[in-house]
């Protein structure tokens, strides 16, 4: 399930970010630091995962670090709410 | 006469104009209170005139006690081509470089002591101007702060509005929140005696009846301190009571001694201890500045809780402070708590402020937590569609 939901994040960080596009990206690339996302893309991937999985980040949740890698946000919805997660997909 | 004082009005105004319109201002920061020139001593004897909370004195306690080693204090400061400080703002934040993502944050110099804090202002000069220059010093800092955080301040004043508007145009998006109330009551010349009458029947006679009660049993006395006099024995008592009331531990435990010693240096001590059979029984700490007393600490020995020694104490310390230092304001600094009402007779409140910076992905963050996701996505393209001067429309309130 983890993979799917990494390749969900994937697509849509290469659909919205131009930069992501233009070098390519790993599950491991660092959204942040690399420049690919900024601070509206961000804003962005909260409003992505929200409505995607079906989950609600708490306030203590909106940290960058759960969003920089494709492969740590991914870690991060499912283990939100692995069941909603799933169902959603 | 009055167009006389109308021209002399209209001339400084037209002189005041003139000065704005011709002059620069730069912004420089400062790490310690040693390193700012003389000439900002009368930016502090300005803003002390209106709170105890802005005098140099107050701040030099507070760095001393209560500054972590792991931070850092900063006074940007607002100046004229000629180095004269027209406004400074006094900061603190942590030393360290941001480890990670941690949310760099730059914080008002106030914490749990402070009742109200807000910049030094130099009011013959105009103070948008030097509260917009100071914004966009603080929102182009680099590395860029995430959160700018000041409190408590007065909400209703002119030098709120004033600084929010300047954050908000500096391109921050901007939300304000309730601190605390603050209870006080205006004398307008009112004797002790007329102070007394003037409170609800109920609260009157309760501490008439039990003050009569205590007095008769010859066991109680009441010192008050105001100088160097007698000063380390009082702080003794003060802490001795302390430690015995309903109190929690203070967080920084140097700090009000330091603070009872600048007091006295300063003039404005009025430490009252009460004794029962000369035990330290109650004490209070009231600072008096400027026609105000501000009753800063009060408690009691939960031992002595039945002969209502504090309503004695309070009453003693109201004697000294309205018939004998005259002041014409009491004030009952944080907090809502019922006996403040009971002899206080008006409400006002004070506001923080928090300006995030939608630059920086922290910043962002913070505000989805603050304001809300969908209305700040919103928000946050305006900002970056239409740059730093189309976003004070963006700010949110």
């Amino acid at each position: 399930m983890e993979n799917q939901i990494n390749e969900r994040i994937r697509v849509f960080v290469l659909e919205k970010f131009p930069l992501a596009r233009k070098r390519g990206i790993s599950f491991q690339d660092d959204l942040l630091q690399s420049g690919i996302v900024d601070s509206l893309g961000i804003l962005d991937l909260v409003t992505f995962v929200e409505q995607n999985f079906g989950i609600t980040l708490n306030d203590d949740e909106l940290l960058p670090e759960n969003f920089q890698t494709i492969e740590r946000l991914s870690a991060f919805v499912q283990s939100k709410n692995p069941s909603e997660v799933g169902r959603q997909q | 006469m009055t167009t006389q004082v109308s021209s002399i009005k209209a001339a400084a105004a037209q002189k005041e104009t003139a000065r704005s319109a011709s002059r620069t201002l730069s912004v420089r920061n400062y790490f310690s209170f040693e390193e700012l020139p003389s000439c900002y001593g009368a930016l502090f004897e300005q803003a002390g005139r209106r709170s105890i909370f802005h005098t140099l004195a107050w701040y030099r306690n507070l760095g001393r006690t209560t500054l972590e080693a792991t931070e850092q204090l900063r006074i940007v400061g607002v100046e004229l081509e000629d180095g004269t400080p027209v406004a400074a703002l006094l900061l603190r934040h942590n030393r360290s470089l941001r480890r990670g993502w941690g949310l760099r944050t730059l914080s008002s110099f106030s914490n749990y002591y402070t009742t109200l804090y807000e910049p030094l202002l130099d009011f013959s000069y105009p103070i948008q101007d030097s509260l917009r220059e100071l914004a966009r010093a603080l929102a182009a800092n680099s590395p860029s702060w995430d959160v700018v955080n000041l409190k408590p301040m007065d909400g209703e004043s002119a030098t709120f509005a004033a600084l929010h508007s300047a954050l908000c145009e500096a391109g921050m998006v901007v939300q304000t929140y309730f601190c605390h109330g603050n209870w006080y009551f205006l004398l307008n010349g009112k004797s002790y005696k007329e102070y007394l009458a003037s409170l609800r029947s109920s609260v009157r006679n309760i501490a008439h009846s039990k003050n009569k009660k205590l007095e008769r049993t010859g066991r109680a006395r009441v010192e008050i301190t105001s100088g160097f006099d007698g000063l380390e024995q009082a702080i003794q008592a003060y802490e001795k009571v302390y430690a015995a009331s309903w109190k929690v531990q203070e967080p920084y435990p140097n700090f009000v001694p330091g603070l009872i010693r600048t007091c006295a240096e300063m003039g404005w001590l009025r430490l009252g201890i009460a004794y029962i059979d000369d035990e330290p029984a109650a004490a209070q700490l009231w600072m008096v500045n400027n026609g105000t007393a501000s009753i800063y600490k009060i408690a009691y020995d939960q031992k002595f809780k039945d002969l209502s020694v504090g309503s004695y104490l309070t009453m003693r310390m109201m004697e000294q402070a309205i018939d004998v230092d005259k002041a014409q304001e009491l004030d009952y600094l944080s907090g809502d708590d019922r006996y403040k009402s009971d002899w206080m007779s008006t409400r006002r409140e004070h506001w923080g402020i928090m300006a995030m910076n939608p630059r920086t992905i922290p910043g962002a963050l913070a505000i989805v937590r603050h304001v809300g996701g969908r209305a700040v996505k919103r928000i946050a393209q305006r900002v970056f569609n239409s740059g730093v001067k189309d976003s004070a429309k963006a700010a949110v309130k």
